[in-house]
């Protein structure tokens, strides 16, 4: 067997075990272990292992990953979730189907400050559902509408898959959130609209609320302007280069915990819980990290990769069509497969080769819009039957539903999800044109 | 409760401690952090050493929060293809999941272990602080080390259950 079959052979094994329920990083860890020891002997790998699960946490760049996860839980505690969330509904509240506009508009918002899906859905989640609810919004649209909000909590940056992807193809961070903020701003006006559609033609699905005068909606604006002025400075404060994107999320992280003890809901025993959520999460994407790594030191051994870059050159494909069988990959894995797993076991693979096709475009301008496109494709991951996470986590907050109408109330949003994946696609400019790269 | 039950709950509390000073050092960092970039701008004096202060403390941060992380069932598992399994067969996969995680624990754990013994003969330091590498390694193994114990802890709990 050549040492690039036993590389495809061991790539398939690692999905294999991960099937069979082993964690995704132990799985990535052990094939990449055994693997690389069987080309490179024991000794060799024994001797990786004295450097790399250290060297490859204790980075810089990676530093910036636990500083927006600790602002995300800052976000949540200062009760940031409902001021967005009230703000929104006294936009769009008096529109049928309201209430889950205003939690599509407040996800985003509340994106703009927190850079995990789970979070933002979560936290929308424990103000919005009830809200929904009393004004008896169907249980479907309701948990729909947040599983769709929470993948603005990606989309939208401060975005954790866009660092880590920044973070493999070695790409600024500070691009890539400015070249997510068009598509993210899209994709909520594009949720809305899906759920506008949706409750024309199911009008009970989606009650209307009484209009809010326009004078308190003014100043229900006035409320959320820690959000405006944290989001500005963090993330043009990193594209201008004002700071790192390291600094930027410790000062976005510092001034949301202000914000969260200003706002008098940050006790010392919240604070011990903010730190615990950060761990947890933390622990979990840098213990993947390190698996990657291993495993990618043995992929590049067995030079599967390049090989594969080779084979795919030699088909004959033209480039958009590889690109294009690549999104239906991630579209397909994304339904049963972890997003952040997914990011850190392809992108090695595909990112290589698609820089060296020739789309017309700089490698720098691929590798933007790749990685937008890939953000994209793994947020429709999170909401696609049957095993969409953001639709299993919402819906196990909502007792009375049960999960098969969640996952019809999440249809429209997933469909206006394909839609603007399409567009993105077809218009680069969509995400090359702010970061200045076209 | 069985004398395992305690050195179960033990642990934990120890797991959660390791993580919270974790998160106490992530919090001090930030603070650092800010201090610097505001002293950059006000006064042309940002902290000295601040990157790789910030880079050294992150992998430790990292590492004290992996025994947490495994205690709390944190740890990315997809349960989609096995969802109809017997739970028979589910514990059997469990355990030896577990066996491999806690060898990949011990592993992780005596090599940085060995690695910071490298860097202690190798007199390896930061290029501005001067700060010991060696330092970080044997943090960080103390973490590591945890989670190797979880693990292990983890693991023996499993093959307890059954003995009746």
């Amino acid at each position: 067997m050549s040492s690039v079959e036993f590389g495809a052979l061991m790539f398939g094994v690692c999905l294999l075990l991960i099937a069979l329920r082993m964690p995704v990083a132990i799985a990535m860890f052990v094939v990449g272990g055994i693997g690389f020891a069987s080309l490179a002997g024991w000794p060799a790998f024994i001797n990786l292992l004295n450097t790399v699960p250290f060297s490859r946490v204790s980075s810089y760049t990676l530093s910036v990953l636990p500083f927006f996860l600790l602002m995300g839980q800052f976000a949540t505690r200062a009760g940031l979730g409902r001021l967005l969330f009230d703000s929104a509904r006294a936009w769009t509240g008096h529109y049928r189907g309201g209430l889950a506009i205003s939690t599509i508009v407040g996800s985003a918002a509340f994106g703009s400050i927190c850079g995990s899906s789970i979070a933002t859905g979560a936290t929308m989640a424990s103000v919005a559902l009830p809200e929904m609810k009393r004004h008896n919004f169907s249980g479907g649209l309701a948990t729909g509408a947040l599983a769709a909000g929470g993948t603005l909590g990606i989309l939208i940056p401060p975005s954790v898959i866009l660092v880590i992807y920044a973070v493999i193809t070695e790409q600024s961070i500070g691009k890539l959130f400015l070249a997510a903020l068009v598509p993210g701003l899209i994709a909520t006006v594009g949720y809305s609209v899906a759920i506008a559609a949706y409750v024309r033609f199911k009008p009970e699905a989606g009650p209307v609320l009484e209009a809010v005068p326009i004078r308190k909606r003014i100043r229900s604006l006035g409320m959320v302007w820690p959000v405006v002025v944290i989001f500005i400075s963090v993330v043009g404060g990193i594209y201008f280069g004002f700071f790192t994107p390291t600094e930027g999320a410790a000062i976005g992280a510092a001034a949301t915990g202000l914000v969260a003890v200003a706002s008098g809901r940050l006790n010392w025993a919240g604070f011990a819980a903010c730190l615990l959520e950060t761990a947890k999460t933390t622990g979990m994407i840098f213990l993947i990290l390190i698996s990657a790594q291993v495993l990618n030191s043995f992929l590049a051994f067995s030079q599967v990769t390049t090989e594969l870059a080779d084979v795919l050159a030699g088909a004959g494909l033209s480039p958009i069509a590889i690109l294009v069988g690549i999104l239906l990959i991630y579209l397909v894995l994304g339904c049963v497969m972890d997003s952040l797993a997914m990011i850190l076991l392809t992108v090695p693979v595909f990112f290589p080769l698609l820089i060296g096709l020739d789309f017309g475009y700089t490698e720098e301008q691929i590798a933007i819009w790749f990685g937008i496109l890939a953000l994209f494709a793994v947020e429709i991951g999170l909401i696609t039957p049957p095993i969409g996470l953001n639709v299993y986590v919402i819906n196990s907050l909502d007792r009375e539903t049960p999960l098969g109408e969640s996952f019809r109330g999440v249809v429209p949003c997933l469909l206006s999800g394909l839609v603007v994946l399409a567009l993105i696609l077809s218009i680069p400019a969509l995400c090359l044109w702010l970061p200045g790269l076209q | 409760m069985s004398p395992d039950g305690g050195l179960q709950s033990r642990l934990e509390r120890m797991a959660r401690t390791v993580a919270l000073a974790g998160g106490l050092l992530l919090v001090g960092v930030m603070g650092m952090t800010v201090v610097s970039v505001l002293g950059r701008y006000l006064f042309d004096a940002p902290v000295p050493g601040d990157y790789e202060i910030t880079e050294l403390a992150c992998g430790v941060v990292a590492f004290a929060f992996f025994p947490y992380c495994r205690i709390t069932n944190a740890n990315i598992v997809v349960e989609l293809f096995t969802g109809r399994m017997p739970p028979r067969w589910k514990a059997v996969l469990d355990a030896v999941h577990e066996v491999v995680f806690a060898i990949v624990a011990g592993l992780i754990a005596w090599r940085l272990f060995v690695g910071g013994l490298h860097k202690l003969a190798d007199g390896e330091t930061t290029m501005f602080l001067g700060i010991p590498i060696h330092w970080a390694y044997f943090s960080a193994m103390l973490g590591g080390g945890l989670l190797a114990v979880v693990c292990a802890l983890l693991l023996l709990r499993h093959f307890r259950i059954p003995a009746r």
